[in-house]
């Protein structure tokens, strides 16, 4: 690992699903890496491969998808590359859960309606720290605490029927937390709830990732949430991250046309109101039997043609730890971003 | 029958369900209106009643009390709630809807030019299939389809192109308001920004008058004239999108507008903490319903319920110290052109 | 140019794959499921016998042989002492056990018969109208040719399967097919009024269901009268298999009215003004269709399994008449199935059958929502 600092590296991380009609090439060289108690917007539309990168981390992907590239992580006993390790050894498994873990968009299913929450957070406690049974208990309750469940010795016993949708993703917070974790991966974790329970979760998140010293793997499409979590951002289109640097390099002077077209396309209150938003036209094309070059050339505004459909971009830096891959830019280097209108 | 400035006046609207000798109010007593050609923006948290709000504005499901007039071409205004089969069926092409899931509002056995048509069928009998034809490919060029695509079925397109199809649907009657109910909310966000501008086009080109139903804040800021606000069931808040969004008056809407998450990692955030959850709507708070959540709460909000009125020119809000409290809003940087 | 050409046939499977309806993309599914294409061929298989049932079988239902009584499959031949002479069979001859005193079935080698193709033999009509008596084989006068033996009244098995096949792989069918009426307009009745008549017609299917099925079917077919003809007997049995079998229907039925009836397209096709009918035939019907198939693919077994057991049980199908469950019957005892073990091979058609039926189902099924 070339940072003494990172906690993760991932370098051309490749995803590859079988199905029906081909291989879809769902994640096509992913390299990012993540410091210590830093937070890392993971920015993409659906289906851009940012979800199968998460799991990849846990190494919890499906059978079907065949992973390659690698992924190291800072764990407790040195450096291990996830991608080799045996997927049901003893290893992964001490990792998953106490090392890394992982929060859900849906926070309903993540729960087993036969089983009380307490029971669910113990579950991780018992595995990982303790197995004396009071002693797990009080930890448990002391996490939910923690995460703000009002009256946690009650709450512990109840089930998750019982729990309203806020509450159940505090539980899972807490669930995800109660082993010290050193990064936590949260994917979407705010997407199902309403925006004022949105908050009080982000900030819970901001919180506790102070106090526990954790890095944190921020997987939205909303650039809302990355402007109020994140320290820096990845910008993924189409299984490649296109952008990425500072959260305020990204939102101030974007350099990648997807970049500056997704940013532009959200409106801000506030804001002078503008009769139309930015939008990127066309839609997202299926990763399958993917033609050469740049993966956004389509539908691109700042295309050179001959060049963005013959090569694929290599990664630029334009500035402090802001590396952009567009060849528009490569040649332009310098200047300013493009122009949105 | 008196002649009306409004083109939808919406007038003390009830919908209560009731199963198991359990009443759920889900609207209770909403009032607002319309001017042609403006957007109305219905916002708030999930289970407000602002879906249930639009289904039964659309007579997509009855509602229990409360009249919805409408003053229709001729400027004649019906309630539209209780007019008779005949008028209802002339008069029905005039509002439409536009769904929230893209996926769910397209019957999936039926081209696309099918299901454009369908209203068409339904409400011309006598109209030509060329003519239905050629009406579905004008339609859907206007929406941004390729009317080449029309005999395809709706597997072979993506959320936004689907989201096309169901607005050239509610469009090719003709109507004259259109209840668009989270129409951008499963789409994604590039997606939701050209679904956006096409439904602001088409309110320019056709002169359509919009109740535009979402939670995304933003969103509804961008689209609409004049916003209203829901919190169980009931109207807290319903002014001009600027002055509601820079001035709230009801400490709801404060607390809603100090948690949208801004997509700019500048401005900082002022969160306005709300106590507690929604309450259970089967068995809400006495006095005001947001009481309890409030942090301005006096002894009155417990007991009496605040009366729904018109605070200021077309500002209508109802909680008890309205004229009092200070509550911070947004800073909008420019001042709107006239 | 290759690749031109390659990415011009994507273009085209694709563009195929956006044209196609509902239907179109079951289809395509369902050839992929390997075990249901192979069930298909198979049932087609049965199914083509069954119809031209009278010109393969040699012999008729009535037909017997008193020197035959128990006589296992005979062995055909092709070369007699070293000679080719083409298909042919011994004639049988029957001796007495030295020890044990049982009847044994020797070939006689003295007397050869050949098999002839589109011989004569008794008289029928194919398909009930064509009056003939060409059999697709047959030997030689004075000899039997007996594919898979004869029973215990010296009646062909063979014969007897091919035949009884016509009444025990067509009465699932029509069963079927009355299930799906009553399915249909029970359980649309149900699912589209809603409220009393609802809770009427599911307390009903709950009471039908929750009864035992083989004793209510020997109950019902008890009450057949003995002394009607065939055909009769046929359709009664038809009317009690689909007596249990429409609740299932019925039930997916309402089910699936109740569901679509909350679908944002059903609701789009109200606000636009069409009619609560054209509703219910345009997207309704269209939408629980495929799952009602698949669910009558999957009960076509147990219809099976219905009319075998009671035949077998003797209520159902009577002699000379016959189905599978008649001629397993035969197969009752155990000394019998020792002795004479061929007398099972019905029983391998009637797993056959079910099972490529629960296949066929089975792919059914996968295909059934192919949008997801």
């Amino acid at each position: 690992m070339d940072r003494k600092e990172s906690i993760v590296q991932v370098n051309n991380l490749h995803i590859n699903i079988k199905m029906d009609e081909g291989i879809l090439t769902a994640v096509r060289g992913v390299t990012f890496h993540i410091d210590r108690g830093e937070t890392l917007g993971l920015v993409g539309e659906s289906g851009c491969g940012k979800s199968l990168t998460c799991k990849a981390i846990l190494a919890i992907n499906d059978p079907k998808c065949s992973t390659s590239g690698e992924i190291l992580f800072n764990s407790d006993d040195g450096v291990v590359d996830i991608l080799r390790l045996p997927p049901k050894g003893s290893e992964i498994r001490n990792i998953r859960g106490k090392q890394i873990s992982m929060i859900f968009q849906e926070p309903m299913v993540c729960f087993s309606p036969l089983y009380t929450i307490g029971n669910q957070i113990n579950e991780c406690t018992r595995l990982h720290i303790t197995k004396d049974k009071k002693k797990s208990r009080e930890i448990s309750i002391e996490m939910m605490k923690k995460v703000g469940i009002a009256n946690a010795e009650k709450r512990y016993d109840q089930y998750p029927h019982e729990f309203s949708g806020g509450m159940l993703q505090r539980a899972l917070i807490a669930m995800a937390l109660v082993c010290n974790p050193k990064l936590l991966i949260a994917d979407e974790p705010t997407t199902a709830l309403d925006v004022t329970i949105q908050a009080q979760i982000l900030e819970l998140i901001k919180e506790l990732q102070k106090e526990l010293k954790m890095s944190v793997l921020f997987v939205t499409h909303d650039l809302g949430t990355v402007a109020r979590m994140c320290d820096r951002v990845a910008v993924m289109y189409l299984g490649k991250i296109v952008e990425t640097g500072p959260v305020e390099e990204i939102y101030l002077s974007p350099k990648h046309p997807y970049t500056i077209g997704l940013i532009g396309s959200v409106h801000k209150i506030g804001s002078k109101r503008k009769e139309r938003l930015y939008s990127i036209e066309g839609t997202v094309p299926l990763a399958l039997n993917l033609p050469a070059g740049c993966g956004f050339y389509d539908r691109c505004q700042c295309r050179i043609d001959g060049v963005c459909n013959v090569k694929e971009p290599e990664p630029v830096e334009v500035g402090p730890n802001h590396v952009v891959s567009c060849h528009a830019v490569g040649q332009k280097t310098g200047e300013e971003g493009h122009d949105i209108e | 029958m008196i002649l009306s400035d409004y083109i939808l006046e919406i007038k003390n609207l009830y919908k209560e369900y009731t199963s198991k000798n359990i009443t759920v109010k889900a609207v209770t007593d909403i009032s607002f209106n319309i001017k042609k050609g403006e957007t109305v923006g219905i916002v708030g948290e999930s289970g407000c009643g602002k879906t249930t709000l639009g289904r039964c504005i659309v007579r997509g499901i009855p509602a229990t009390s409360g009249q919805v007039l409408y003053t229709a071409e001729d400027g004649v205004t019906y309630d539209f709630l209780n007019i008779d089969k005949k008028k209802l069926k002339e008069l029905r092409k005039d509002i439409q809807m536009i769904f929230q899931d893209p996926y769910s509002s397209l019957d999936p056995r039926m081209t696309v030019l099918n299901i454009i048509t369908e209203p068409l069928k339904a409400n011309f009998p006598k109209m030509k299939k060329s003519e239905m034809e050629l009406r579905a490919a004008e339609i859907a060029e206007k929406v941004g389809l390729n009317p080449s695509y029309l005999k395809r079925y709706p597997h072979a397109f993506s959320g936004g192109q689907r989201q096309r199809i169901g607005i050239a649907r509610a469009l090719i009657i003709n109507p004259r308001i259109i209840v668009c109910d989270e129409p951008v909310s499963a789409l994604d966000v590039s997606i939701q920004a050209q679904v956006i501008n096409l439904l602001k086009d088409l309110q320019r080109e056709l002169g359509l008058t919009y109740i535009f139903i979402s939670h995304d804040l933003s969103v509804v800021e961008h689209i609409s004239d004049k916003v209203g606000v829901m919190y169980l069931g009931k109207m807290v808040e319903f002014a001009e999108t600027e002055a509601l969004f820079s001035k709230p008056l009801h400490p709801y809407t404060e607390a809603l507008l100090s948690s949208v998450p801004v997509a700019d990692p500048t401005v900082k955030m002022n969160r306005i903490p709300l106590k507690g959850e929604i309450p259970n709507p089967a068995n809400p708070p006495s006095g005001c319903y947001f009481h309890e959540r409030c942090s301005y709460c006096v002894d009155k909000c417990t007991k009496v319920a605040p009366e729904y009125r018109e605070i200021e020119k077309d500002r209508f809000v109802a909680c008890h110290r309205a004229e009092e409290l200070k509550l911070k809003g947004f800073t909008y940087d420019e001042p709107k052109a006239i | 140019m290759v690749l031109q050409n390659v990415m011009d046939r994507n273009k085209r499977k694709e563009e195929e794959y956006y044209l196609a309806s509902q239907w179109t993309l079951m289809r395509r599914k369902f050839k992929k499921h390997k075990l249901a294409m192979a069930s298909l061929w198979v049932l087609g298989f049965l199914y083509f016998v069954a119809l031209f049932g009278n010109f393969i079988a040699p012999y008729n239902l009535v037909a017997y042989n008193s020197k035959i009584v128990n006589a296992p499959p005979t062995k055909i031949h092709m070369f007699h002492e070293g000679k080719y002479i083409g298909p042919f069979v011994y004639g049988i001859k029957m001796e007495r056990d030295p020890v044990s005193k049982r009847k044994m079935y020797i070939e006689n080698k003295d007397e050869i018969y050949k098999i002839k193709w589109f011989t004569h033999g008794s008289e029928y009509k194919l398909f009930g109208l064509i009056k003939t008596d060409i059999h697709l084989f047959g030997v030689e006068q004075g000899g039997v040719v007996l594919l898979m033996g004869a029973d215990s009244m010296g009646r062909d098995l063979f014969s007897r399967m091919i035949l009884g096949s016509q009444v025990s792989l067509t009465v699932p069918f029509a069963g079927a097919i009355i299930s799906f009426v009553l399915g249909i307009i029970i359980g649309g009745i149900a699912g589209y009024f809603g409220g009393a008549i609802d809770s009427v017609i599911s307390r009903i299917i709950e009471v039908l269901s929750a009864l035992p099925t083989i004793p209510l079917w020997m109950a019902l077919s008890a009450s057949i009268p003995p002394d009607i003809p065939v055909v009769r007997v046929y359709l009664y049995i038809t009317i009690i298999v689909s007596f249990i079998s429409w609740t299932g229907l019925a039930r997916i039925v309402r089910g699936k009215f109740i569901s679509m009836r909350k679908e944002d397209y059903i609701m789009a096709a109200r606000i636009a003004g069409v009619s609560t009918w054209k509703i219910i035939i345009k997207h309704m019907v269209p939408g629980f269709m495929s799952y009602l198939i698949v669910s009558l693919t999957l009960g076509i077994p147990g219809m099976i399994i219905g009319e075998t057991s009671m035949s077998f049980l003797g209520l159902g199908i009577r002699s000379p008449a016959t189905s599978w469950g008649v001629l397993l019957q035969e197969a009752q005892e155990i000394t019998s199935i020792a002795m004479h073990p061929w007398k099972l091979i019905p029983l391998f058609a009637v797993i056959i059958t079910v099972l490529a039926f629960n296949f066929i189902g089975d792919g059914l099924r996968d295909a059934a929502d192919p949008y997801k």
